[in-house]
């Protein structure tokens, strides 16, 4: 299977998943609003009745923000607090819609069935949560290993008498820090496939799996990655040039200019669904048998006409004796 | 020792006089040095020698001369400098690793006595007995009215890694302050003076400089694969090919310092601001009218620019070239024309930042980085800056040490105009994989404007303007102090005598202390003089005391008048209305045709601070009828009523924005209305980038 191939399979899949989508994008939506409310009542709170508002809503006067200095000053807390529950939410929220969302997914349900979903949600919310924090340090690895071209760089050449080593070097930073970024943030979606697809439970062997599955198919699991990290960028580009050539002013571009954002971020919301997609194609289709010692047959599961029972059987299934890992 | 009242003909003392007598002088020289200094580049040491022709230009007699040695700043850790700075300035702190110092190895008068050996370090500042940065000198015969005082010095100067303005970093080389300096005599009524004193000030982490005009003569001995940058003219260039050395003469007259450069590397490019060609006609005649001068008068002259570039800027030559240009002109048209025939730019290379935006006589060093994007405009900024110096510091020579507002808040303000003027706002530097971002993001841009305000917002009142630059409360404060807030207090002396005046203000207060040393009191006096205003008040809050400026629209109410009920006497009867009656009375008045509702309307103005400045209250209703009111701020706050057919529908506190001084302007006006649509659009904006936060950390998981 080629990039191409899965990219456009991922995306098939997230277009059928249009309930779990709007419920994803809903609940991210309301979780964004947790920090949102509060800080845009601290923003206008000192504009309810000056002039100055009405300034703001035609141009934007950057000069407005030192008038903000105090109020800021006393938000901080207030935003800190929401910014902290909203991010634990996040983390919660984000697991058991990948658990949910990639267990239909595997199942090539047609319909969004909640049934489902919530089943897929709760079985794995233990180990994907587990898994998510054991990506953390990749997270802060391949975040360390990006800075690398720069300490070296500023180690050769820092007492030098050019600055080009090192602006160049701050290039190849960037650039590799997002790669590296993205191939964990690729092997930990692999992981979850294996999690949820292949009813594995140890989240740390799941992920040491898919690090050497994602690195053996390099061209196929990144070509998805880097697929879709074009989308962004090129919607990212389309959506800024648009929004700043609206000028919001009245009822009707404002409301446009919701309208284009939300579109933004609904992309957004699909694109992790069809990433997911995506990594179950390409696991389906390179993913060796499991004939380990320790790990039995994978549960069979029907394919199209698929009833809900079918999962509720799973469930009942006899959990695999599975070795767990190191015991995480 | 050699004291005359009439030019002697010494030879070196004719030599150094001799341009003087040629040319018409810009400014009597006080203190003229012939300069000699050979640049080791292995031990980093400058071996040099001085003739010093100071000018009593006093009714004192001065009994002992005062230097400053300045690069014994960089000694040891003890020093007044080291100890103020933490070894910390201008974000370098790399001094530790490699000293400065100089060491005065001779100093004897003319052709008489040898005074080494009275030569003693003093502290005028603070009890550090630790600094090395002043000497004083005991003369033999003390130095009668007018009388000349010539001294022949040897010295050397070892440079430290650059940390402060000044040093060596690799092969580059910025030679700033590196040569025995001689403090200024300041007589009776000189500034601030009450009596004939020497004003030589310890080098402080803050401060910059002060000193008396003179004639300069430098003969400067590098390595021959160095290439060299200096104050002045290069009037002469000799090889010595046995050393393999080169020796640079140049020439400057009616300067008060001289700085040198030299790098091998360096890109050495030449343009010449020719005046006739960059100012057209119609520039000089609205210079002219706004002046009241002949367009002659406002005539620029051409200046010959040496650019110092390091080869990785090499495409930013022009953007340096485009910066001097602009500010030759736009300095010079307001201010005057810049009266030396040469500027020279220098461009520190990386590394070595901490020497970047410096200023010293027809010599500056610019700043800038590595591709830096074309809409980022800090390398404009620097060179506009630092040549603006060559108005406020060199030309008008106020004392840095204790003034520095004089010369860098003034140079903010100006600097700000000129820039502004030729080369717009500047964007933010934001760039993704090193490509500039900031205008597809819609990054709001910078003008200096904003800045300024921007600073002073943070730190409105932690000092007053005016301190000496040791004696702020920390580092923030003087900056703040003595460059942002000093735009902001300019900008808003701009805004109420109106931009015209200002502009004569400041040319006024410019030509008249051209080649001279005045002080805050004396930009004050033109300020009056020259609006016909008195600003004392404003100064004595803003300059000389640190009070804060904030109205405020506290609160506005209207509501409905009726009928008035109780009793009431009229023509010698007593009529009385009940309440009822005049309910029906409001009733039936409101059928009839043409009837308005009669409005009670009170608008109640605070003063948040401590400032007490009149101000302006605009009051709109919403028949569109505009009621304006003066106030002049001496109580706490004040009370205005109107009885009106409409309610009042906005109120705005100086509605021309005069005042940039008023800490917060969100408070200074009212309206009515919710801004409804602004809640809606910035809530989306907001919830928009929040969703957009949450999905990046939901990538995480
Ligand atoms: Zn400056």
């Amino acid at each position: 299977m080629t990039a191409i191939q899965a990219f456009r399979r991922g995306w098939s899949a997230a277009s059928r998943s249009k309930w779990a989508l709007l419920l994803m994008w809903f609940t991210y939506a309301l979780i964004a609003k947790l920090v949102a409310v509060p800080a845009i009542a601290i923003l206008l709170d000192p504009l309810t009745h000056s002039r100055v508002a009405g300034d703001l809503l035609s141009h934007f006067d950057v000069g407005w923000l030192g008038d903000l200095a105090d109020a800021a000053r006393s938000a901080t807390v207030t935003l800190s607090a929401a910014g902290l529950v909203a991010a634990g939410l996040t983390w919660l929220v984000a697991v058991l819609f990948a658990g949910g969302i990639i267990t239909m997914l595997d199942e090539h349900w047609e319909r969004f069935s909640f049934t489902l979903f919530c089943s897929g949600a709760g079985e794995h919310f233990w180990r994907i949560l587990r898994l998510s924090l054991l990506g953390l340090p990749c997270f802060a690895l391949a975040w360390g290993l990006g800075r690398l071209p720069s300490m070296l760089a500023k180690q050769v050449y820092g007492e030098g008498m050019e600055g080009w080593p090192l602006g160049v070097a701050s290039i190849i930073r960037s650039l590799l820090t997002v790669l590296l970024l993205g191939w964990v943030a690729t092997a930990l979606d692999y992981a979850k496939v294996r999690l949820v697809s292949g009813r594995k439970r140890g989240a740390f062997k799941a992920l040491m799996y898919s690090f050497a599955f994602v690195a053996r198919h390099l061209s196929a699991a990144m070509g998805v990655w880097l697929l879709n990290a074009l989308t962004f960028a090129l919607l990212g580009v389309i959506y800024l040039k648009l929004s700043g050539a609206l000028q919001a002013t009245t009822t009707a571009t404002i409301l446009l200019l919701v309208v284009l954002q939300q579109l933004f971020v609904l992309f957004r919301t699909a694109q992790r669904i069809a990433g997911w997609g995506s990594a179950l194609e390409v696991h389906g289709a390179f993913a060796e048998p499991a004939q380990s010692l320790f790990e039995p047959e994978p549960v069979p599961c029907v394919v199209g006409e698929a009833l809900p029972g079918v999962a509720l059987e799973a469930e009942r299934a006899p959990e695999p004796q599975e070795w767990d890992g190191y015991g995480i | 020792m050699n004291q005359t009242k009439s030019p002697v003909p010494m030879g070196a003392v004719l030599a150094l006089m001799l341009p003087a007598l040629l040319a018409a002088q810009l400014a009597k020289p006080v203190a003229s040095y012939d300069l000699k200094a050979s640049l080791d580049v292995k031990t980093r040491i400058i071996h040099g020698s001085e003739t010093l022709v100071w000018l009593n230009d006093s009714p004192d007699t001065v009994s002992n001369l005062r230097f400053h040695l300045y690069m014994n700043a960089f000694k040891n850790e003890k020093s007044t400098f080291m100890r103020e700075s933490g070894g910390r300035l201008r974000g370098d702190y790399s001094a530790k690793r490699d000293w400065g110092w100089i060491d005065v190895s001779s100093l004897r008068l003319d052709g008489g006595a040898d005074l080494t050996k009275s030569i003693h370090f003093i502290q005028p500042d603070d009890t550090n007995g630790d600094d090395q940065t002043v000497i004083e000198v005991p003369l033999p015969e003390a130095a009668k009215p007018g009388a000349t005082v010539t001294l022949r010095i040897g010295f050397d100067t070892k440079l430290p890694e650059v940390f402060a303005r000044t040093g060596y970093h690799g092969t580059f080389y910025l030679a700033g302050q590196w040569f025995p300096k001689i403090g200024v005599w300041e007589t009776a009524g000189f500034r601030y003076s009450q009596k004939g004193a020497w004003n030589c000030h310890q080098f402080h982490a803050m401060s910059e400089f002060f000193a008396n005009f003179g004639n300069y003569r430098a003969e400067i001995t590098l390595p021959s694969e160095y290439k060299i940058g200096a104050t002045g003219e290069l009037i002469g260039k000799r090889d010595d090919v046995a050393r393999k050395t080169t020796t640079w003469t140049y020439q400057q007259e009616s300067v008060t310092d001289f700085a040198w450069t030299a790098q091998p590397t360096y890109l050495k490019l030449e343009r010449t601001f020719v005046a006739a060609k960059e100012t057209k006609p119609e520039d000089l005649a609205r210079t002219a009218k706004l002046f009241g001068i002949a367009p002659a008068d406002a005539r620029l002259s051409d200046v010959k620019i040496t650019l110092m570039l390091q080869p990785e800027h090499a495409e930013q030559a022009d953007r340096h070239f485009r910066a001097a240009f602009a500010g030759i002109k736009g300095f010079g048209l307001r201010y005057g024309h810049y009266p030396y025939k040469t500027l020279t730019l220098v461009d520190p290379p990386h590394g070595a930042s901490a020497a970047s935006g410096m200023e010293y006589p027809t010599f500056i060093t610019c700043g800038t980085e590595w591709r830096l994007p074309a809409d980022v405009l800090g390398l404009e900024e620097v060179t506009v800056h630092e040549f603006g110096h060559q108005f406020w510091m060199e030309l008008v020579a106020t004392n840095e040490f204790e003034e520095s507002w004089l010369d860098e808040g003034f140079n903010t303000y100006s600097t700000s105009e000129v820039v502004e003027e030729n080369f717009g706002s500047s964007a933010l530097p934001f760039r993704l994989f090193g490509v500039q971002m900031a205008s597809l993001f819609d990054l709001p841009r910078f003008s200096g404007d904003l800045e300024n305000r921007f600073a002073y917002q943070l730190l409105p009142t932690s000092d007053p303007i005016l301190r000496s630059a040791w004696d702020y409360s920390d580092t923030m404060s003087y900056g703040v102090n003595s460059y942002m807030k000093t735009g902001v207090f300019l900008s808003t002396l701009e805004r109420l005598m109106g931009a015209d005046t200002m502009a004569r203000v400041m040319r006024t207060y410019q030509q008249r202390y051209r080649f001279h040393h005045p002080n805050s009191l004396d930009f004050l006096k033109v300020v009056n003089e020259v609006s016909g205003r008195d600003f004392t008040t404003l100064f004595d809050q803003f300059v000389f005391h640190a009070r804060r400026l904030d109205y405020k629209v506290e609160d506005v109410e209207s509501h409905k008048v009726g009928t008035w009920a109780g009793v009431f006497d009229a023509g010698g009867k007593r009529r009385t209305v009940t309440l009822e009656q005049a309910g029906k009375s409001d009733e039936q008045a409101s059928n009839a045709k043409g009837y308005k509702d009669l409005y009670e309307t009170t608008v109640r103005i605070r003063r948040e601070g401590d400032a007490v400045l009149p101000v302006e209250v605009w009051v709109h209703f919403d028949d569109g009828s505009l009621e304006k009111r003066q106030w002049d701020g001496a109580e706490r706050w004040a009370r205005f009523k109107f009885e009106k057919t409409a309610e009042a529908d906005w109120v705005q506190i100086d509605p021309y924005r005069r005042y940039l001084l008023d800490v917060n302007w969100t408070n200074d006006s009212w309206q009515r209305h919710y801004p409804v649509k602004l809640a809606f659009k910035w809530g989306g904006q907001l919830a928009f980038w929040m969703q957009n936060v949450v999905l990046c950390l939901s990538g995480l998981v």
